[in-house]
C-alpha cells in the first residue's frame, strides 16, 4: 500500500512536469517565438557608418572621454554605466525635472529615443548630453574642437568621415559656442557665419554617428526565457530553463484575459517601441512632463532628424517621419515610451521618473492602477502568489552582459 | 487574392448589398500558418460594405497576407461599387485604432498611389500590438462620399 502510495505520488510528479510542457497550444508556440530574442540589426538609413568598426571604435573612445565636459568628467558612461547594464541606478539622472536614464543595451532596435521620443536615431540622441548644462555640458565647437586638436581623434574621424573642414581646425574656432547652451555660447555662435555654423553641425552629427556606431554593438544577451523558447521549438517536453513558477508568470505574462503586458512588452526586444499612457504624466509643479505630446513637437523642429540636412537617407527611407502620428492628442500627454523587458532586473529603479523602486512595485502599480479613466490601464485582479509569479518570470528575462 | 475578389464581385453581382455583407463576412477557410509572429490569413475580417451600401472593399498586405506587428508594411485597399464598377480616382484618407484599448494608430498611413484597378496602395502602417484594429477608410470622389470600417483580428 505504501508502496503505490509512493509510486503514485511519483508519477503525479512526473505527469505535472510533463504537462508543464507539453499544455502550450500551437497558438502559445507560435506567440512564444515571437518573443524570443533576435539579434538581426535593423538598418540606420541616417547614418551610413552606423555599421563600421572603425566608427564603432572611434565612438568607444568618446563614450568614455571625460575630456569632453566642462568639469572633465563626466561622460555618456556617468549615466550608461557597463556595471549597471548601462544605465545608472538613480530615479532621475539630473534633478528635479530629469528623467531616468534608460539602458543603451539593445538600443539599435529602437525607432524613438528618450522617454518621450523626442529623437528619431541614436547618433541624434547622443548629441543632446553634450549640450545639455546638467550632462556634459560641453558646447557644439567645443566637441568639435576637442576632436580637431587631438591627434589621435583627428586621424580617426578622418579615415571614417574625410577631412575636418580648414576652418574647424584653427584655434580661432569658438570655445564654447552652439546654439542651445548657456548665454554666452548662445550670442557666440550667432557670430559665426551660416556656412561655417554649416560644417560644425556636420562634424557634431559624425561625433553622433561614431557613438551610434558603437551603441550598435552593446546587445542583449539570451535569457533562460529564450532558451526555454528554444527547448519548446526542438519539441523538448522536459525543457527546464524554467522552474514551475517562471512557467506560471510567464503563462500570467501572454494571458489577455489576466493580464495587459503583451499588449505593450511584444516582439522580440519585449516592447512595442510605442508610446503608452499609464497615468504617470506630470502635469504641474517642477517636474512637469507631458511625455509624448511635446516628444512629437521636438523631433519635428530637431534639425538632425532622419529628413534634415545632416542625415545620410535618402528620400523615403525616414518612415517613421513620413509616417508620424502628428496629432498630440490628449491620451499622449503624459505618454512615455514602453521600454525593453530584457534585463529588466539589472535596471531599477523603474518608469520615466524611476518612481518606483523594485520590479514588485511596478506590477502592483499595474495590479491597482489610479480609479480613473486618464490612462490606459484596467485594475488586474492578480494574488499576491501571482505578483510573484510574473516576477520570478520578468527576472528570467536576464541574459550576459555586452563587452564594453 | 483573386478568387477572393472575384467571390465579392460575384456575390455583389448576383445578391445586392445586404447579400454582400453576409458574403464579406463568410470565414475563409484555414490556411496553413509558418511558425513565427503574428499573422492573419486572407479572409480575417479585411472585408467591409461603406456606410451607405455603396461601395464593398477588401484590405490587405501588399505583399504576403500575415499582418506584421512592429514593422512598416504596405497595404492594398481595394474598391468597387456595389454593381462591380471600380472606384477610380478617389481621394482616401486612413484612421483608425484600438477601440477596446482607447488608442488610435500609432502612425499615420497614408495612400500614396493608385494602382488601377480600384486599388490604391496604403504605406505607412505600423501596428504594434495583436488584437481588435479597426481601419477606416474615407472615400471620396466626384459622385461620392462614403466611410467604409474594416474590422481587423490580428492574432498570433
Amino acid at each position: 500500500m505504501r508502496l503505490r502510495g509512493a509510486l503514485a505520488a511519483v508519477f503525479a510528479l512526473a505527469l505535472s512536469a510533463a504537462a508543464s510542457a507539453e499544455e502550450w497550444s500551437e497558438r502559445d508556440l507560435r506567440l512564444l517565438a515571437s518573443l524570443r530574442l533576435d539579434r538581426t540589426l535593423p538598418p540606420s538609413p541616417s547614418n551610413r557608418v552606423a555599421d563600421d568598426p572603425r566608427a564603432a571604435a572611434l565612438g568607444r573612445r568618446i563614450f568614455f572621454d571625460p575630456g569632453f565636459g566642462a568639469a572633465g568628467k563626466t561622460t555618456c558612461a556617468t549615466c550608461h554605466q557597463p556595471a549597471l547594464h548601462w544605465s545608472d541606478g538613480r530615479a532621475r539622472s539630473v534633478m528635479p525635472a530629469g528623467r531616468n536614464a534608460p539602458s543603451v543595451v539593445g538600443s539599435a532596435f529602437g525607432s524613438w529615443f528618450t522617454w518621450d521620443g523626442r529623437r528619431d536615431s541614436i547618433w541624434a540622441q547622443a548629441l543632446v548630453p553634450f549640450e545639455a548644462p546638467d550632462e556634459i555640458g560641453a558646447s557644439r565647437t567645443g566637441v568639435v574642437r576637442r576632436i580637431a586638436s587631438d591627434s589621435r581623434y583627428r586621424a580617426d574621424y578622418e579615415a571614417i568621415f574625410g577631412p575636418l573642414a580648414a576652418d574647424l581646425l584653427g584655434p580661432d574656432l569658438p570655445r564654447r559656442a552652439g546654439p542651445l547652451g548657456d548665454e554666452a555660447a548662445r550670442r557666440a555662435w550667432q557670430r559665426i557665419p551660416q556656412a561655417r555654423r554649416d560644417r560644425i553641425d556636420r562634424a557634431f552629427s559624425n561625433v553622433g554617428k561614431a557613438l551610434e556606431a558603437y551603441e550598435r554593438t552593446l546587445l542583449p544577451g539570451d535569457s533562460r526565457f529564450d532558451r526555454y523558447v528554444d527547448a519548446l521549438r526542438a519539441g523538448r517536453r522536459d525543457a527546464a530553463e524554467l522552474d514551475a513558477r517562471e512557467i506560471a508568470g510567464l503563462r500570467l505574462f501572454i494571458d489577455p484575459a489576466r493580464t495587459q503586458c503583451l499588449q505593450c512588452h511584444n516582439g522580440p526586444q519585449l516592447t512595442n517601441g510605442g508610446f503608452h499612457n499609464l497615468g504617470t504624466g506630470t502635469f504641474d509643479g517642477p517636474a512637469l512632463d507631458f511625455g509624448r505630446a511635446l516628444g512629437i513637437q521636438a523631433v519635428l523642429l530637431d534639425v538632425f532628424n532622419c529628413a534634415g540636412p545632416y542625415s545620410d537617407a535618402q528620400p523615403g527611407d525616414c518612415r517613421e517621419l513620413r509616417f508620424l502620428s502628428r496629432d498630440a492628442h490628449v491620451p499622449l500627454e503624459g505618454a512615455f515610451k514602453t521600454p525593453t523587458l530584457r534585463d529588466v532586473a539589472k535596471t531599477a529603479p523603474y518608469f520615466h521618473d524611476g518612481r518606483f523602486a523594485t520590479l514588485r512595485d511596478v506590477l502592483d502599480y499595474y495590479n491597482s492602477p489610479p480609479q480613473n479613466d486618464s490612462h490606459e490601464l484596467r485594475a488586474l485582479g492578480l494574488s499576491d502568489r501571482e505578483l510573484g509569479d510574473l516576477e520570478r518570470f520578468l527576472r528570467a528575462l536576464s541574459g550576459a552582459e555586452p563587452t564594453p | 487574392m483573386k478568387r477572393a475578389h472575384a467571390t465579392i464581385g460575384r456575390c455583389a453581382l448576383a445578391l445586392g448589398s445586404a447579400a454582400v455583407l453576409a458574403c464579406a463576412r463568410a470565414p475563409a477557410p484555414p490556411a496553413e500558418r509558418a511558425w513565427g509572429g503574428p499573422s492573419a490569413e486572407p479572409g480575417w475580417g479585411g472585408r467591409a460594405v461603406s456606410d451607405s451600401g455603396r461601395l464593398v472593399g477588401r484590405i490587405y498586405p501588399e505583399s504576403g497576407d500575415r499582418i506584421e506587428i512592429g514593422r512598416f508594411q504596405s497595404w492594398v485597399v481595394e474598391l468597387r461599387e456595389a454593381g462591380g464598377a471600380d472606384v477610380i480616382g478617389a481621394a482616401i484618407a486612413i484612421a483608425g485604432g484600438m477601440p477596446g484599448h482607447g488608442h488610435g494608430l500609432p502612425t499615420q498611413p497614408r495612400v500614396t498611389e493608385e494602382l488601377g484597378g480600384g486599388r490604391y496602395r496604403i504605406e505607412g502602417v505600423k501596428l504594434n500590438m495583436v488584437g481588435a484594429w479597426v481601419i477606416e477608410v474615407f472615400v471620396e470622389t466626384p459622385a461620392l462620399r462614403d466611410r467604409l470600417r474594416f474590422d481587423l483580428a490580428v492574432d498570433y
